[in-house]
């Protein structure tokens, strides 16, 4: 009889447990959005005829049922947990590299290198004679920190694609510095915090630090005939020391918080978004601080058209054509211009030679243009095109 | 629907078994009848209607097959026979075949013959060959004609073997479709199995999965052969749990409504022989073309070319029966040789050979199949069966070591769960604590609660759970 009694055991643990969950993933409150996964979860959808026969109907509810399942960041914990286990080195494009480090894992699109690196060309063709005109591709992590790496990590080949680049007239290379300060004292850095020495990129984000730009800036300085600041001449304030980056959103494993800091002077500043839409005395926007989402705090995120005004009474322009790794530059940049100004290609429609040049040169003239973007992103951003119309 | 989906596990499962538990058994039927179509109709709200359609054939034509019988009329009843296989086979004919057809005829003769693009309608494969069958068995006395339509569609649709089989023949469900038992000892063991089979297809098949679509989606023209080889075997892994798991999932189902499917999987794996592993692998598949179409075609009964011509054309439709191209063609051809190689000679051979060298070659030729049977496109085929041999250059770089190191415990886990030795130590395990002890029934139930919470944690995070069966 013990056999039946065991059976039935069986029987209630798991229609009890099959029971509970399904009870509690329908009476738990359906989120509008995934702080930790930094993306909308689907919602409800609504019940039409069509909608039921094309089938989207069922689709979209699975994909509701999922998205709004109960625990659901603990239930992908639990799984992230198990393929590390497993061995697994990677979890949703994202490599567990040594010291918490989370390394993008990219896969470049070489003919639109190619189609890129044109576009580069064809700017500077146009632009070399009237603009002092430098191209920063910056480095990633997955380049400068490669040691850190699993074995036998398949990476692309982002040092190929700067050697190429590093043919152009007025390309910046910042390889050399940036790998020097990232690897002056491995045990530092793991340890390091704001006070101490920086690291150069963060462990959970694909942005390199407020420090790692810093090294860049004096590079690219330098290359523009200008004298840097002193590290210690900025002052640093922490935004906040409790920040998870983009990367620890795609793998959602427990991992250290990042420390997110800004290098800054006093200079005055008038700060015009988008012609207008917004006008500020600060390059940072607190209210991003509250989201996960912190990186945006710089610069409020990617708005198409920005225009610093400063009180350096030195006429001197600016015109940055970047991506984001450029926004915790932007404050150290400042001091040496009366003007700067930040075209976003993706966020603008026409084109920089014909429509936002002349727009700004209007107002006077422009002396330097930095096109700043991070390796990986040159290689999958699709508006650079823009830079030659 | 599939099972391994939260949709299935935490709201279609607990609501039908709810249902099905508190009617009396009278409406189990029609309960079961109703949630089937639910459950068809959730993926394909419009092609339940042809599914409907072969049920409606198949009741009326297996009437009639008994009538004309009773009256004596033989002739009459094996034109109804034809009929129901007339009917089925065009429906299967059309949905899963005209395209395959109207491509070829547009490559051979240069016209250009609009495809119809048609999606394949779920299970359609499956269910055609169940209610056909049905009908035959009527005709050759091995089945009652069922007279009540609810029951009749209630086994049709069968939500548990609806999707992927196993193809479950009329005559071995006929007596428990209206005299079933459902009970503790049954329900226990159908939430064991079904946990087994959760598990091999949500976290052996989907993990093997994603090994291959990585090895698929490098440049093959300069693939190493390790890297070839690390693909090959996941695929070969992923192709067994996905199916295996699936079988086990809706044997296990069955078991908890009070049926007793057969099996369908047996460690194809171990076989030492081709002709063993068919005996091992989609048991359901292989007995129905045995007792459709091998045996009524003479079998081994009429000489040995005979058996030849039989045996090559069971292996023609076997293999195009798994898909409407020629690689599927091919892969059943493949197998129809080698059969007939080991009926010629080799087996005799083979028994002779200690088990483990019968056991690579059969391995050997078995991973070769699923090439055939996984690459749809002849030229990519011919590409990756070279890599595989050193067409790629290289023995292995760093990309194939990488995926070695961070796959291989995976891979590990894959080949141990395709032996028998996992149920082996569970067995011995539970013998030690005392099968009825208590020890012996916390062991258990935490292994199974463990794989539901790490399946479900995997659906939970599903960007990958494909399912191979659905284009059957």
């Amino acid at each position: 009889m013990n056999m039946r009694r065991n059976n039935i055991i069986t029987t209630v643990i798991f229609c009890v447990l099959i029971g509970v969950i399904t009870v509690a993933s329908m009476v738990n409150p359906v989120r509008e959005y995934s702080e930790t996964e930094n993306r909308t979860l689907a919602q409800m959808p609504k019940f039409t005829l069509d909608a039921l026969f094309d089938g989207s109907f069922t689709a979209d509810y699975e994909e509701f049922i999922t998205d709004q399942f109960v625990l659901r960041d603990k239930w992908i914990t639990v799984k992230n947990y198990t393929e590390l286990a497993l061995g697994k080195k990677e979890s949703g494009g994202v490599f567990f590299a040594d010291d918490g480090y989370l390394i993008e894992k990219h896969e470049p699109d070489e003919q639109l290198i190619d189609t890129n690196i044109g576009y580069i060309k064809k700017f500077l063709a146009y632009a070399k004679d009237k603009y002092n005109t430098r191209v920063l591709i910056a480095p990633t992590a997955s380049l400068i920190l490669s040691d850190k790496l699993p074995s036998f990590a398949p990476v692309w080949d982002q040092g190929g694609l700067l050697d190429r680049l590093s043919q152009l007239d007025g390309f910046v290379d910042c390889r050399e510095i940036l790998n020097e300060y990232a690897h002056l004292d491995d045990d530092r850095t793991l340890t390091s915090y704001v006070g101490e020495r920086d690291l150069i990129y963060y462990r959970t984000d694909h942005h390199w630090t407020t420090t790692g730009a810093y090294y860049a800036y004096t590079v690219l300085c330098e290359s523009l005939g200008i004298t840097p600041i002193e590290l210690s001449d900025f002052t640093r304030t922490v935004l906040s020391d409790q920040f998870y980056g983009t990367l620890a959103a795609k793998v959602n494993i427990d991992s250290e918080p990042d420390v997110l800091y800004t290098l800054d002077t006093d200079l005055p500043l008038r700060v015009d978004y988008n012609m207008g839409a917004k006008v500020t005395d600060t390059l940072y926007e607190r209210s991003h601080l509250e989201t996960r989402s912190k990186y945006s705090t710089f610069l409020d995120e990617n708005q198409p058209l920005v225009e610093i005004t400063t009180g350096n009474k030195n006429g001197k322009t600016l015109l940055m054509i970047k991506d984001s790794y450029a926004h915790c530059m932007v404050p150290m940049l400042v001091n040496h211009y009366e003007r700067v100004i930040l075209f976003d290609l993706r966020g603008l429609t026409g084109g920089v030679i014909s429509n936002f040049i002349p727009m700004f040169e209007k107002d006077g003239e422009i002396d330097d243009i930095v096109i700043l973007y991070n390796a990986e992103n040159f290689t999958e951003d699709k508006n650079l095109i823009k830079l030659t119309k | 629907m599939v099972f391994s989906s939260l949709l299935f596990l935490f709201r279609y499962l607990p609501v039908v078994l709810l249902l099905y538990f508190i009617l009396p058994r009278r409406m189990r039927n029609l309960l079961l009848f109703v949630v089937s179509l639910i459950f068809y109709a959730w993926g394909e709200p419009v092609y339940v209607t042809i599914m409907l359609f072969s049920t409606v054939v198949d009741y009326t034509h297996g009437l009639l097959v008994a009538r004309f019988k009773a009256n004596g009329k033989m002739r009459a009843a094996r034109i109804v026979v034809a009929s129901s296989m007339i009917i089925n086979l065009s429906l299967l004919g059309f949905f899963k075949y005209t395209d395959f057809f109207l491509t070829n005829i547009n490559a051979l003769l240069g016209t250009e013959i609009p495809l119809l693009n048609l999606a394949l309608p779920i299970g359609i494969s499956f269910y055609t060959f169940q209610t056909m069958s049905y009908t035959v068995d009527v005709y050759r006395g091995d089945a009652h004609p069922q007279k009540n339509i609810i029951d009749f569609g209630a086994y049709v649709a069968l939500f548990p073997q609806l999707i992927a089989g196993p193809i479950v023949q009329y005559k071995t469900v006929a007596e428990q479709l209206n005299f079933r038992r459902e009970n503790f000892d049954d329900f226990s063991e159908g939430i064991t199995r079904f946990m087994t089979g959760l598990g091999k297809k949500v976290l052996l098949a989907n993990n093997a999965g994603i090994i291959w679509d990585t090895v698929l989606a490098s440049d093959i023209s300069t693939m190493p052969v390790l890297t070839a080889w690390i693909g090959i075997l996941a695929y070969s892994f992923q192709i067994y749990f996905d199916f295996s798991g699936y079988s086990d999932m809706a044997i296990g189902l069955g078991r908890m409504l009070g049926f007793k499917f057969l099996e369908n999987f047996n460690y194809p794996y171990m076989s030492k022989s081709i002709t063993e592993f068919w005996r091992r692998w989609h048991i359901s598949l292989g007995s129905w073309f045995r007792d459709y179409v091998y045996i009524p075609l003479g079998g081994n009964r009429n000489g040995f070319a005979k058996q030849i011509r039989n045996i090559s054309i069971v292996w023609l439709l076997t293999g195009f029966w798994h898909g409407a191209n020629w690689n599927f063609i091919l892969w059943g051809v493949y197998f129809g040789i080698l059969l007939i190689i080991e009926k010629l000679f080799l087996l005799n051979l083979l028994k002779k050979l200690p088990s483990f060298v019968s056991r690579i070659y059969t391995l050997f030729l078995v991973v070769i199949s699923w090439a055939i049977f996984a690459i749809e496109d002849m030229s990519k085929l011919t590409a990756f069966l070279g890599a595989m041999f050193g067409a790629g250059g290289a023995l292995f770089d760093g990309t194939s070591l990488y995926m070695l190191l961070t796959n291989g415990i995976m891979l590990i886990i894959l080949a141990v769960a395709s032996t028998p030795l996992p149920k082996m130590l569970a067995e011995k395990t539970l013998a030690k604590l005392g099968e009825e002890k208590s020890g012996a029934l916390i062991l258990k139930n935490a292994v199974f609660a463990g794989i539901l919470i790490l399946s479900t944690a995997y659906l939970v995070d599903a960007s990958y759970n494909p399912f191979l069966y659905f284009r059957f």
